[in-house]
């Protein structure tokens, strides 16, 4: 190797940036060649005096703090969504078997379906008011009952064929009066009670539990609780949202399969 | 026969340790700030001075590391390698110490006196101390004489100690680019401090 080849190279060699093989023919010359032994000195004299006067500004006290501080959302909205988005991944955190999870995919679609036809129905509301104000066809009979143009907004929506069975209003209004918070708050109610009575029973089989066990079942629990408290409010501030909805009774159910797990492991 | 733990394991005891890194990561791109402090905690100071090296300002330089990890903080969940945890920080780093110098088009070469603490211990004697605040100053003059891009490859390579390909990564820089700026710069620098350099020995 020349002085000319290892200069071009002894800064990488300097760097350990060199290959295995690229190493053994620099390390040579320079154990022969004052000048280039001399440039890599030079070198190390450069590193060890840059490195004993490096100097940086101590920081607060506060420093990490104040990160945190302006690291968090900052208005509703953002709040909300960040919320939003650790519930989602606190859901996919908590680890369940196949079945358990298809049932709560089927049951939070049910739901999600449920609402949604419900709010669907609720636009056709004066096709069925309007028929209920009609005489009731079981008073007249089929063939005698001639046809009326009825007084409705949208009359594709309206059957052609008249009904065969009574009418129930009584029951059709009370379905129609509730809104769709009201039967969020239902759905809520049943979920809180069962969790109630699981509870009581995962606390009297808590000291009969494996303590490896007792951790990783408090671990999901309190992800789940973490998840439910911050659907809970994204719910209040949009009840009408279908997907809030689904992920507070999704994280509901999944707390339930948890202590049914605790009360029958 | 005694009971064997973690110790005696190594193998086991690399994948307990994976599995604590993979769950405080988890928790923090869940917004766990215990979690982010416990992995980012110990970049403070390298990134610091490295921001502090950038833009030769102190007061600032706090201000831009907070900037950087409460953008790290916000966007850990676009980390996609976690085995390059580092180098994505100091690549936020970087943008926000850029961004700073082309908002304010600061004079890189001006120098302002603040309360610094040398990272070296300085030594008992007046002297020796006297000296060392006066190199430290030196120093980070002559940094600032550099051009961006230079600045930045000498202190990734000389005060960070990163590979040329960490300092790719971080950069966007090629390699050829990195080995010619650090030439470059090692050299501006040996002209800037020649009369320091045998200066600091002989005290």
């Amino acid at each position: 190797m020349t002085c000319k080849e290892c200069q071009t190279v002894l800064e990488a060699y300097f760097d350990s940036e060199l290959t295995p093989d690229a190493i053994t023919p620099v390390a040579a010359h320079i154990a022969v060649c004052d000048r280039c032994a001399e440039s890599y000195r030079r070198l190390e004299v450069e590193q060890d005096f840059y490195l004993r006067h490096a100097s940086a500004p101590a920081v607060s006290q506060a420093f990490w703090s104040e990160v945190f501080e302006k690291g968090r959302p900052h208005g509703r909205l953002a709040w909300l969504r960040a919320r939003l988005i650790r519930a989602r991944e606190a859901i996919t955190d908590v680890r369940l078997g196949p079945l358990p999870i298809a049932a709560l995919l089927i049951l939070s679609i049910g739901i999600t379906a449920g609402v949604m036809s419900f709010l669907n129905s609720r636009k056709h509301q004066p096709v069925l008011t309007a028929r209920l104000t009609e005489p009731t066809p079981e008073t007249t009979p089929v063939s005698e009952t001639p046809k009326r143009e009825l007084p409705v907004e949208n009359k594709s929506q309206v059957p052609q064929t008249t009904r065969s069975r009574p009418i129930d209003p009584v029951s059709i209004a009370k379905r129609n009066r509730q809104r769709p918070d009201e039967l969020v708050r239902d759905a809520e109610r049943k979920y809180l009670a069962a969790i109630s009575l699981l509870t009581r029973d995962a606390e009297r089989r808590r000291s009969s539990l494996d303590p490896e066990e007792l951790a990783r079942f408090d671990q999901a629990l309190a992800a789940v609780d973490r998840t439910i408290a911050g659907t809970r409010v994204a719910v209040r501030a949009h009840p009408a949202d279908p997907v809030a909805v689904q992920y507070m009774l999704s994280a509901y159910a999944r707390k339930v399969d948890v202590l049914r797990r605790m009360v029958s492991d | 026969m005694e009971p064997s733990g973690l110790a005696d394991q190594p193998e086991r005891h690399a994948g307990a340790l994976m599995e604590v890194g993979n769950d405080l990561i988890s928790r923090a791109r869940r917004g766990d700030e215990e979690a982010f402090r416990l992995i980012f905690e110990r970049y403070t100071l390298p990134v610091t001075r490295f921001i502090f090296y950038m833009v030769n300002e102190g007061s600032l330089a706090e201000e831009l590391a907070q900037e950087t990890f409460v953008r790290a903080y916000r966007s850990l969940g676009s980390l996609r390698d976690e085995t390059r945890l580092s180098t994505w920080l100091f690549g936020i780093a970087r943008n926000v110490a850029r961004e700073s110098l082309r908002e304010s088009r600061r004079d890189a070469r001006r120098v302002e006196f603040m309360h610094v603490v040398s990272v070296r211990d300085t030594g008992p004697t007046p002297a020796r101390e006297f000296l060392d605040k006066e190199f430290n100053d030196v120093v980070r003059r002559a940094l600032g004489t550099l051009d961006e891009d230079k600045r930045l490859v000498f202190i990734l390579k000389v005060y960070e100690q990163r590979s040329y390909d960490e300092i790719s990564g971080i950069t966007g820089f090629s390699i050829p680019k990195i080995r010619n700026d650090l030439h470059r710069a090692r050299a501006s620098m040996r002209a800037l401090l020649s009369s320091y350099l045998g200066a600091d020995d002989d005290v």
